[in-house]
């Protein structure tokens, strides 16, 4: 067992655990971390490729996906604040005027 | 490798004990120099008695911060009834821990040879020698700012935890605080990176260790002065202190955040405050005021500008470092106490305002004119 | 089996275990502590691996920007009703069970991927220095340099617009 099949395995499984987290959860907020949990699962396996090819690419994408998460976060929030407040709750399954 | 490790060790032993201590006599400095500011004589009550005699030693009133530290250690350690009482214990250790933290890559003075400091231990280090850092991380600037951003978690955690409507207005007050001069400092370094050419702290302290137009010292505050203003403006508020104190606002939320804590717990809170004053204080040392550096002074001794050496033994030139970072972090220490005492307290959107409409703009403006100094000069 | 090796062995379990908590917490707040606890432990990783810029990005914008934003925004919606603390949605075990099959689908796949690609280069330990890196990330990338400005950027015209709206829509 090497550094990089560890690491790769550990991101995968962390980017399952986010996943089920999305799916499973019922709080808005929740929902929006365990997506953050997702996002940090991609950033290991790039974090692990680079360290062992030597090539700062990895990095480098690495910090535009910060980025891109920081971003997504700050417009993420706000609808999530403003669906909160047309429902008094942040129970994602009070949005359910469409099921059969 | 163990021989790292011990160095390491000493590192951090020193670094502690420095902190610490600075955070206890801050307490009695800060009390002292009001005094001294409002021409009264300060607290002089607390004294030790001699046993078995009638000797009371006053000491200028170093015993008031002894006093304190008893008090808050025997104090009954009230806890409210918070449905989270997990987050109410971290809150403590998530405020205090990143501001001791920060200083393990602050460099407090110049290379070590452990070979020429003790003679007899010199075969078992091999001739190496060590630069006087915890950390000798070269991304040191930014693992400022990481810590700064997670102490910003603690106050927040500390407010929200607490169960009370006013301990939660003292951490959103906190918390946006917080976060806007963070993003001021970032900012207001960033002209400094430039001129510098590193983030490595310890390559900025070689860095102010030249001349400036022949004379002047290369210290950050002659290349950058208006950059010193806005750092210090910007960590005086990071600090929560006077003017910018209003997360624990005496006067209007009882302590802010902070008020449902008690005895030691609150203890840790008001000296991660004390200690936070000295880490500015080396902080802005090292950026600024050219660390360790002493005019002329090299590793070898004093070179002087006609060619002359002046040549000293190792554990002086140590020595002489280490007190003149000590000296330097005293005086910056000194000028935060000296504004926390001249000026009122800013309100809330006042102190926003501030930072997003002057302070903001400033760093940028800053940042363009050396930008376009640079390019010119360079 | 050097303790650098073992350091990086502790701080992923550690991260796991954080995301196990995420799942698991009841309270937004506990999930929040969990995810900062992941995202710290992960930094270790990345310092361990030799990628410490990376690190300290991660805690300076992740920790320092995002996980605030959010602790900040779950003090404030401190709605205390009955219904946001039922945890699970309706498709509970259903997900469980996608979830099993696809971490044992990743792991595996982790894994062969990892042991088929060539062993690491030696001697690239100077690559990831904030200067080689600083340099490599504008001499290559500065076009999604200037990209992800202009992403943030639109960010917070988006996120000014969102509460804009909604201010003229409450009157």
């Amino acid at each position: 067992m090497d550094k990089l099949s560890f690491l790769l395995a550990a991101s995968g499984v962390l980017f399952t655990l986010g996943l089920v987290g999305v799916m499973v959860r019922r709080n808005a907020l929740i929902m929006l971390m365990c997506m953050e949990l997702m996002l940090n699962a991609v950033v290991l396996s790039l974090v692990a490729f680079a360290s062992h090819h030597g090539a700062p690419d990895g990095a480098v994408l690495a910090f535009l996906i910060f980025v891109v998460a920081t971003a997504e976060i700050a417009i993420a929030i706000p609808i999530v604040m403003l669906l909160a407040r047309q429902r008094q709750t942040l129970d994602v399954q009070s949005w359910d005027a469409l099921k059969g | 490798m163990i021989q790292d490790l011990v160095i390491t060790l000493v590192y951090i032993g020193y670094a502690m004990g420095m902190l610490l201590t600075f955070g206890a006599i801050l307490t009695w400095v800060e009390r002292k120099q009001a005094a001294l500011m409002s021409d009264r004589i300060g607290a002089n009550r607390a004294y030790v008695r001699l046993p078995f005699t009638e000797v009371k030693i006053v000491w200028m009133g170093l015993f008031h911060g002894m006093a304190d530290g008893l008090k808050l250690l025997l104090k009954e350690d009230f806890r409210p009834n918070t449905f989270d009482r997990f987050a109410y214990n971290l809150a403590v250790w998530l405020a205090f821990v990143p501001v001791l933290l920060v200083f393990a890559v602050v460099p407090f003075g110049g290379t070590l040879d452990p070979g020429q400091l003790i003679p007899p231990l010199a075969g078992w280090f091999e001739g190496r020698t060590y630069s006087m850092q915890i950390a000798p991380i070269d991304a040191g600037l930014l693992v400022v700012f990481a810590f700064a951003g997670i102490s910003i978690i603690g106050a927040m955690l500390a407010g929200w935890a607490s169960d009370n409507k006013f301990s939660l207005l003292g951490a959103l007050r906190a918390g946006s605080q917080l976060l806007s001069y963070e993003v001021v400092l970032a900012l207001t370094v960033l002209g400094l990176i430039l001129i510098y050419g590193h983030v490595d702290l310890r390559a900025i302290v070689e860095w102010q260790s030249g001349t400036v137009l022949g004379f002047l010292p290369a210290w950050g505050i002659v290349v950058q002065p208006f950059a010193a203003i806005l750092f210090l403006t910007a960590s005086i508020a990071e600090n929560k202190r006077m003017p910018f104190d209003l997360p624990d606002a005496e006067s209007e939320l009882i302590t802010g955040y902070i008020t449902e804590y008690s005895a030691m717990q609150q203890g840790m809170f008001m000296l991660g405050e004390f200690i936070e004053i000295a880490i500015i204080g080396a902080l802005f040392t090292t950026l600024f005021l050219g660390g360790y550096n002493l005019p002329w002074l090299t590793d070898a001794g004093f070179l002087l500008p006609g060619g002359e050496l002046i040549a000293l033994p190792h554990a002086l030139v140590v020595v002489l470092q280490l007190l003149t970072f000590l000296a330097k972090m005293a005086l910056v220490c000194s000028f935060q106490i000296l504004v926390r005492w001249s000026l009122p307290r800013f309100r809330w959107d006042q102190l926003l305002r501030f930072a997003w409409t002057w302070l903001l703009p400033l760093a940028l403006l800053n940042l363009a004119v050396t930008a376009l100094a640079v390019w010119a000069i360079g | 089996m050097s303790l650098v090796d073992i350091l990086i062995g502790f701080f992923t379990v550690s991260a796991i275990g954080g995301g196990v908590v995420m799942l698991l917490a009841r309270h937004p707040m506990r999930v929040a502590l969990a995810l900062i606890a992941t995202m710290l432990s992960l930094a270790g990783v990345y310092a361990l691996v030799g990628l410490h810029a990376v690190a300290v990005f991660q805690v300076f914008i992740y920790v320092g920007a995002v996980m605030v934003f959010m602790v900040y925004v779950i003090m404030l919606l401190d709605i205390g009703d009955r219904r946001a603390l039922h945890r699970y949605g309706r498709v509970l075990w259903p997900a469980i069970a996608a979830g099993g099959v696809l971490v044992l689908v990743l792991g595996h796949l982790g894994w062969r991927a990892g042991a088929s690609l060539p062993p690491a280069s030696a001697g690239n330990e100077g690559t990831f220095l904030v200067q080689p890196f600083s340099a490599a990330f504008l001499a290559n990338w500065w076009l999604a340099f200037e990209l992800a400005s202009v992403v943030l950027l639109v960010a917070v015209l988006g996120a000014i617009a969102v509460i804009q709206g909604s201010r003229r829509h409450d009157g």
